[in-house]
């Protein structure tokens, strides 16, 4: 997420809004976007509702064994269809700014607005 | 430099330099994808210092002096090493399979969420207003 706050200007000037999702409280969303300089929403999904919904709850992954998400990339479109995945095999490792800018730039024309 | 000297130099140096490269590697590399992705800048701190370290506890062997605490650093600093392998080669893989998650040209369910602030933000709204949303599902408790 720290490579995507970087490029957040591409993001913008190519009309695409980013959210990011955890099981996260309020206050500790609050604490990531003051230490880590971030500008984009950190949403909270406690009950990990949403999180089920995408299919990338990690089970008892968490402190005291809570349900948490996994890392993970979602591109989705005008039409609320998605457009692009990534489901990294190791948590270390996420998407590279550059590769959702591709992404982005690879989606078709049908589907911009 | 004597060759006890030497041998100190290598085994204490060699042991410092795997121990910088087991803390380093979160608060700093882990910063840069290009030394968080496959953590070359701590794997060659570590080995590097294996190498020395293994040097100057076979010359404690050879010489029949220090072996006691060419022993100790020797065994620890393959333990270290092991751990930082063990870490980042295994235990960051074990993720649930990514086949369970939406595929590729399924309908993205919508979401109202809050942010930090308390502001709820809705998919299908942010939708309305861009020309694609990015959604991140990212681990927490960082």
């Amino acid at each position: 997420m720290r490579g995507i706050q970087k490029r957040l200007p591409d993001f913008q000037s190519r009309h695409v809004a980013i959210v990011a999702i955890s099981v996260d409280k309020p206050e500790q969303s609050k604490k990531l976007a003051s230490s880590e300089g971030i500008q984009f929403a950190l949403l909270g999904d406690p009950k990990a509702k949403t999180i089920r919904e995408y299919g990338v709850l990690h089970e008892h992954a968490g402190e005291n064994g809570a349900d948490i998400a996994r890392p993970a990339e979602f591109l989705i479109d005008g039409t609320q269809t998605i457009r692009w995945v990534n489901l990294t095999e190791d948590l270390r490792i996420r998407a590279r700014a550059k590769e959702l800018l591709g992404a982005i730039d690879a989606l078709p024309p049908g589907v911009q607005r | 430099m004597t060759e006890k000297a030497s041998r100190n130099w290598r085994l204490w140096g060699g042991f410092a330099a795997i121990v910088a490269g087991l803390v380093s590697y979160i608060p700093i590399f882990v910063r840069f994808e290009f030394t968080r992705d496959f953590p070359w800048v701590n794997l060659l701190l570590m080995f590097g210092g294996l190498l020395l370290v293994g040097s100057a506890t076979l010359q404690s062997y050879r010489q029949t002096r220090g072996r006691t605490s060419g022993t100790i650093v020797g065994v620890l600093s393959v333990l270290l090493t092991a751990f930082f392998c063990f870490s980042i080669f295994f235990l960051t893989r074990q993720l649930p399979p990514g086949s369970q998650a939406l595929h590729l040209g399924q309908a993205a369910p919508d979401f109202t969420l809050s942010d930090a602030d308390g502001n709820a933000l809705r998919l299908s709204s942010m939708l309305r207003g861009n020309r694609a949303v990015l959604v991140v599902f990212y681990r927490g408790y960082w």
